[in-house]
C-alpha cells in the first residue's frame, strides 16, 4: 500500500517531469494519475498529498526563478495588487497545491467508485 | 467499512475541478482590463517567472542566412558592440540582438502604425486603429516597401535586418515570449521590411502630425483677423532663428525669388479663405503636447578649450520604458558608428563615427493641413480641383481585425487632397480632407539619409545624406574632426503661398506649388559666430525668401544662444551643463515685472515672504524649487484673468490661448493694453491690477506647499516614464527631476530628454551619453531601467569607439558572444 508520503513525492517528481513537456495542467494530470493509483483507507486524504506536492513544486520553482533572476516578481505582485513577491510566490504555491489536490481527489474518488476498498 | 457514496464525492470534485480549470484557463477581468489566463501565467514553467531570467548570452549557432560569424561584445551597460565582416551580416546581427531585448516594442510600434492593435487588444483600441487606417499609413507603408524593393542596395539593409529579427523569433519557445505577450495573450509574428517602414512612420506620427489650422481658423473666426495676428504672431522680437542672422541663401537671388513667389501667390490663393469652418463640430483636434522640444548644437574649435569641435544633441520625446532608443556600436569594413537607433529601424539615428558626429531636432514646420472641399453636386461626391475641373471622391475599404469580435470593414472617402478621415459631426475635422505630406508622398529615403550619416565624414557627405531626408523634417547638425560644423533644415518643406494657408481653406493651392527643392532648404556652414544651435525654433529670420509656418518655440533658442555666445571657451562639461540647464527665459523676463506690479498693501507675512523668495530666485526649475511653483501658478492665474475675452468668445468651441511668451511680452511692453481689462467689471484694469489679483488667488495654495519634504516642483510637473503598453507596474514615476517645457532641460510630464549625447571631435572621438531607461526591454531585468538614476542625477556614461571585438572585450564587465551561421 502506497503511503501519503510516497504519493506526495510522486506528485512532486512527476509534476516536475510533466512541466517540461505539458502546459500548466500537466500537474493536474499527474496528480489525477497518482490519485487513481494510490490505495488509501480514506481516499479524501490524497488531497493533502496534492496540496503539499503541487504546492512545493510550484512554490520551490517560483522561489528558484525569483531568487536566481531579476525583480520581475515584485512588479507582477504590484500589478496584481499582491503587495510583495513573497505573497505572489505563496499564491502561486497555493494555486499549484490546489490544482494537484483537486485533481488527486478526482483520481482517488474515481478509484473508490469503480473499486470500493474493503478494510 | 465501505466508503459511503464515493460517486457523490467524485461528482462534487469533478464539478469543482471543472470550475477550477475554467478559472485558470480563461481570461478574467482585472481592474478595467483582462487578466491573462492564470494557469499558464502563474505556472512557474510557462508563466511570468520564466521572464525573470537575467542571462541570455551564450554563443548562438545555426542562424540561417548569416554568412559569417559575427562577434557581439556586451559592455557592463548591456550595450552591444557588433563586429561583422559584411554590412549584410552587420544589420542581420543588429536585428537579432535588438529583437532579443526589445521584441514586444518592435511589435507594438509596427502594429500601432499599421492599425492592427485591435487584433490583439480588442475593441479598446479600435478607434485608434481606425484613425491610423483612414489616414492611410497602411498604404504609405506599402509604397515605402515597394520603393525599397526597386532599389536592391537599400533593400538589402532592411531585408537583412528583418532576417535577423526573424531568426530570433524563430528560435523562441512560448515560455520565452516577452512578459507583455503573456499578459496580453498573443504570440510574436514575423518581422518584415514593411514593418521597418511602419516604425519610421510611427515617428512621423509623433513628430509631424501636429495641426493648428483648424484651431487657428476657429480662433480667427471668433476674434477677427487683427486680434488673431496680434495674439498669435509668427515671429517675436528677440527671436533667435536656427540659422544665424546674415546666412546667405546659397547665393540665390532673393529678390527674384520673392517676386516669383508673389506672382504665384496671386495666381494660386483661393477665393475662399473665410469661415470654411462656420458649422464645424465643437471637438478640436488634439493640440501638440507641450514639451516636445529637442536641442542640438555644434561649436567650432576656436571656441573650445581643446581646440576640437563639439556637438551636442538631446531629443525630447515621450519617455517610455523600454526607451524609444537602443544604444549600439556597429562595425564592418568602411563603417564604424556608435549611437542610438529606433528598435525596428537598422543603423544608427543619432551618434558619431570615427570622423564626425550628428544630431537632430524636429522642425516644427506644418506639414499637415485640413482642407475643405468645394462640392459641385448636391450629394457632395464631386468636388472642384485647383484648375477648375472637378473630380469624384473615391472610396477605400479596409479591414480591421478585432480580438473577440467580428472584423470591422471601414470605408473612407478619399479626395485628391487626402482622405476625409473624420466623420463624427461633433468633430471639427469632420468632412475635411487631411492633407498630410508624409502619407501623400511617401518616400523610402528617410532611412537612407540616416545610413548615409552613419558613414559621413566630410561636409559633402553630410549635405548629401541630409538631402535624402524627406520626412519627418529635422534640423540636422553636424561636426567633424576637420572642425567643420553645419546645420541644415532637412526634409520636405511645403511651398506655401502665404500666411492665408494657416487657416482652413477650400482645397487648392498646395497642389499647385508642391515642396521646396532640397537646395532651397536653409543651411548654415561654419558661420562667423563659431557655433550653430537648433531648439525647434523658427528656422530663419524674415530674409528667407520662402514662406512657411509651423509650431516653433521661442525660449530655449534664446537661452542656448546666450550660453553659447559667451566669450569663455567651452568643453564637454559645459555641453552637459547646458543640456541640464533648468533656466526658463520667460520667468527671468517676467518675474521682475510681476514683483514691480504686485500691490503689497494688506498682504500677510507668508505672502510677503513668497515675494521675497521670488526676488532672490535664479529662475531655475530645480525639482524642489517652490519659486517655480509660485511663478507657474501665478502666471496661469494671470493668463486666465487676462484672456477673459477669449473665454467669452469661444462658446461651445475651444479657441486657442496665446503663448505665455506673448503674455509676458504684453505685460512688459504694453501693460495698459485693453486685453488686461476684465470685461465683467465696470472699472478698467491694467496689467498691475491683474498681476495683483492673480497673486492673491494663488498665494495661499503655494503657502501650503512650503516646508514640504517632497520636491514641490517635480510634484507639480509630474515627470514620469511610462511603460509602452501603459502597464503601471512597469513604469517609473519616482523621478525627482527639474526642468520645464521651454527650458533647455525640457522635462514636462511624460515628455523629456530621451537621449543626451555630447561629443568631442578630437584625434580620437569621445562622447558622453545617457538615456532614461535601459537596454533590456524586460521589466524587472537589472538593465530594464538602470540608466534612470544616472539620467535623473544629470550623469553621463563615457563612450569611445572600439575598433575590434578584442578592444571592446577589454571594457569593464564585457562579455563576448558569437553568432554563427548555419541551418537549424
Amino acid at each position: 500500500m502506497r503511503t501519503l508520503g510516497t504519493a506526495t513525492l510522486l506528485i512532486l517528481a512527476l509534476g516536475f517531469v510533466a512541466a517540461l513537456v505539458a502546459p500548466w495542467w500537466g500537474l493536474a494530470a499527474v496528480a489525477f494519475a497518482v490519485g487513481l493509483t494510490t490505495r488509501l483507507a480514506v481516499p479524501g486524504r490524497i488531497f493533502w498529498a496534492g496540496l503539499l506536492g503541487g504546492g512545493l513544486l510550484w512554490g520551490l520553482s517560483a522561489a528558484y526563478f525569483d531568487l536566481s533572476g531579476g525583480a520581475l516578481p515584485a512588479r507582477i505582485a504590484d500589478l496584481f495588487g499582491l503587495g510583495s513577491g513573497l505573497v505572489l510566490g505563496l499564491t502561486v504555491a497555493l494555486v499549484g497545491g490546489l490544482t494537484a489536490g483537486l485533481a488527486g481527489l478526482i483520481g482517488a474518488y474515481l478509484r473508490a467508485t469503480i473499486q470500493p476498498v474493503q478494510t | 467499512m465501505t466508503n459511503p457514496r464515493p460517486w457523490a464525492k467524485l461528482l462534487l470534485c469533478l464539478a469543482l475541478g471543472v470550475a477550477w480549470w475554467a478559472l485558470l484557463s480563461f481570461s478574467l477581468p482585472l481592474g478595467g482590463t483582462q487578466a491573462p489566463p492564470l494557469g499558464d501565467f502563474l505556472s512557474p514553467y510557462t508563466g511570468f517567472y520564466r521572464n525573470n531570467a537575467v542571462d541570455y548570452y551564450d554563443d548562438l549557432d545555426h542562424l540561417p542566412g548569416l554568412r559569417a560569424p559575427v562577434d557581439v561584445v556586451y559592455d557592463e551597460r548591456l550595450v552591444p558592440h557588433i563586429y561583422a565582416s559584411s554590412p549584410g551580416d552587420l544589420y542581420y546581427a543588429q536585428g537579432f540582438v535588438q529583437a532579443q531585448h526589445r521584441l514586444f516594442q518592435f511589435d507594438l510600434t509596427a502594429r500601432s502604425a499599421d492599425g492592427r492593435l485591435s487584433e490583439v487588444i480588442g475593441e479598446r483600441t479600435l478607434e485608434l486603429d481606425r484613425e491610423r487606417v483612414r489616414i492611410g499609413s497602411r498604404r504609405a507603408a506599402d509604397v515605402i516597401d515597394s520603393l525599397w524593393r526597386a532599389d536592391p542596395k537599400a533593400y538589402e539593409v532592411v531585408e537583412r535586418y528583418a532576417a535577423g529579427v526573424n531568426a530570433y523569433i524563430a528560435q523562441l519557445e512560448p515560455h520565452e515570449y516577452p512578459i507583455e505577450y503573456k499578459l496580453l495573450g498573443f504570440a510574436p509574428e514575423s518581422w518584415s521590411p514593411r514593418k521597418t517602414g511602419l516604425t519610421a512612420l510611427s515617428m512621423a506620427f509623433v513628430l509631424n502630425t501636429h495641426n493648428r489650422n483648424i484651431a487657428a481658423t476657429i480662433t480667427r473666426d471668433a476674434l477677427g483677423q487683427d486680434a488673431y495676428d496680434a495674439l498669435f504672431p509668427e515671429r517675436f522680437r528677440g527671436d533667435r532663428p536656427v540659422l544665424p542672422k546674415g546666412t546667405q541663401w546659397l547665393g540665390r537671388d532673393t529678390a527674384l525669388i520673392r517676386a516669383r513667389e508673389r506672382s504665384e501667390l496671386q495666381r494660386a490663393v483661393p477665393r475662399v479663405y473665410e469661415s470654411a469652418l462656420s458649422d464645424a463640430g465643437s471637438a478640436l483636434p488634439p493640440q501638440p503636447p507641450a514639451g516636445v522640444g529637442s536641442n542640438n548644437w555644434a561649436v567650432k574649435g576656436r571656441r573650445t578649450r581643446s581646440g576640437h569641435a563639439l556637438l551636442a544633441n538631446d531629443p525630447h520625446l515621450p519617455l517610455t520604458l523600454p526607451s524609444i532608443w537602443f544604444e549600439v556600436e556597429l562595425h564592418t569594413g568602411g563603417l564604424h558608428v556608435h549611437g542610438v537607433n529606433l528598435p525596428g529601424v537598422p543603423g544608427v539615428v543619432i551618434g558619431f563615427n570615427e570622423e564626425a558626429a550628428w544630431g537632430v531636432t524636429n522642425v516644427g514646420v506644418g506639414v499637415l493641413d485640413y482642407r475643405a472641399l468645394e462640392y459641385t453636386n448636391p450629394s457632395e461626391t464631386r468636388y472642384r480641383l485647383p484648375d477648375g475641373t472637378t473630380a469624384e471622391l473615391t472610396y477605400r475599404v479596409e479591414r480591421i481585425g478585432v480580438r473577440g469580435a467580428e472584423d470591422v470593414l471601414d470605408t473612407v472617402a478619399v479626395s485628391a487632397y487626402g482622405p476625409l478621415v473624420y466623420t463624427d459631426a461633433d468633430d471639427a475635422r469632420a468632412g475635411l480632407a487631411m492633407d498630410w505630406l508624409t502619407v501623400r508622398e511617401p518616400s523610402d529615403e528617410t532611412i537612407q539619409a540616416f545610413l548615409g550619416l552613419n558613414r559621413a565624414a566630410s561636409l559633402r557627405d553630410f549635405v548629401q545624406a541630409s538631402y535624402r531626408l524627406e520626412w519627418p523634417a529635422q534640423n540636422m547638425v553636424f561636426a567633424n574632426r576637420d572642425d567643420d560644423i553645419a546645420l541644415r533644415v532637412s526634409g520636405k518643406l511645403p511651398r506655401r503661398v502665404g500666411a492665408a494657408e494657416k487657416f482652413v481653406g477650400v482645397a487648392g493651392p498646395r497642389a499647385a506649388t508642391g515642396t521646396l527643392r532640397p537646395e532651397e532648404n536653409p543651411i548654415a556652414v561654419n558661420p562667423p559666430q563659431g557655433y550653430l544651435a537648433s531648439t525647434n525654433q523658427v528656422s530663419t529670420d524674415a530674409s528667407y525668401p520662402y514662406y512657411y509656418y509651423g509650431n516653433f518655440e521661442q525660449t530655449r533658442s534664446r537661452r542656448i544662444n546666450e550660453l553659447l555666445g559667451k566669450p569663455a571657451k567651452v568643453g564637454l562639461e559645459e555641453m552637459k551643463a547646458y543640456q541640464l540647464d533648468d533656466y526658463f527665459v520667460t520667468a527671468a523676463e517676467l518675474t521682475p515685472r510681476l514683483l514691480e506690479f504686485v500691490d503689497r498693501a494688506g498682504l500677510g507675512q507668508a505672502s510677503l515672504g513668497q515675494l521675497a523668495l521670488l526676488q532672490q530666485w535664479d529662475y531655475r526649475y530645480t525639482a524642489d524649487a517652490v519659486e517655480a511653483v509660485l511663478f507657474e501658478r501665478w502666471l496661469a492665474a494671470l493668463s486666465r484673468l487676462t484672456w477673459d475675452e477669449l473665454a467669452a468668445a469661444e462658446g461651445d468651441r475651444t479657441i486657442l490661448r496665446p503663448k505665455y511668451h506673448r503674455l509676458s511680452e504684453l505685460v512688459r511692453e504694453d501693460p495698459l493694453s485693453p486685453w488686461f481689462d476684465v470685461q465683467a467689471t465696470p472699472e478698467r484694469e491694467t496689467a498691475r491690477e491683474l498681476v495683483t489679483r492673480a497673486f492673491r488667488e494663488v498665494t495661499d495654495e503655494v503657502a501650503a506647499l512650503e516646508g514640504s519634504d517632497e520636491p514641490v516642483w517635480a510634484a507639480y510637473n509630474e515627470p514620469r516614464i511610462e511603460h509602452i503598453a501603459r502597464i503601471g507596474a512597469f513604469s517609473r514615476t519616482d523621478l525627482p527631476v527639474g526642468g520645464r517645457a521651454g527650458a533647455l532641460n525640457a522635462q514636462s510630464g511624460s515628455m523629456g530628454p530621451s537621449w543626451r549625447m555630447v561629443v568631442e571631435l578630437g584625434d580620437e572621438v569621445r562622447a558622453e551619453v545617457v538615456y532614461p531607461g535601459g537596454q533590456s526591454g524586460r521589466p524587472g531585468h537589472p538593465h530594464y531601467d538602470d540608466y534612470v538614476g544616472a539620467w535623473a542625477a544629470g550623469e553621463y556614461y563615457p563612450v569611445r569607439l572600439r575598433k575590434t571585438a578584442d578592444d571592446a572585450e577589454a571594457l569593464v564587465g564585457a562579455e563576448r558572444i558569437t553568432l554563427n551561421p548555419g541551418e537549424r
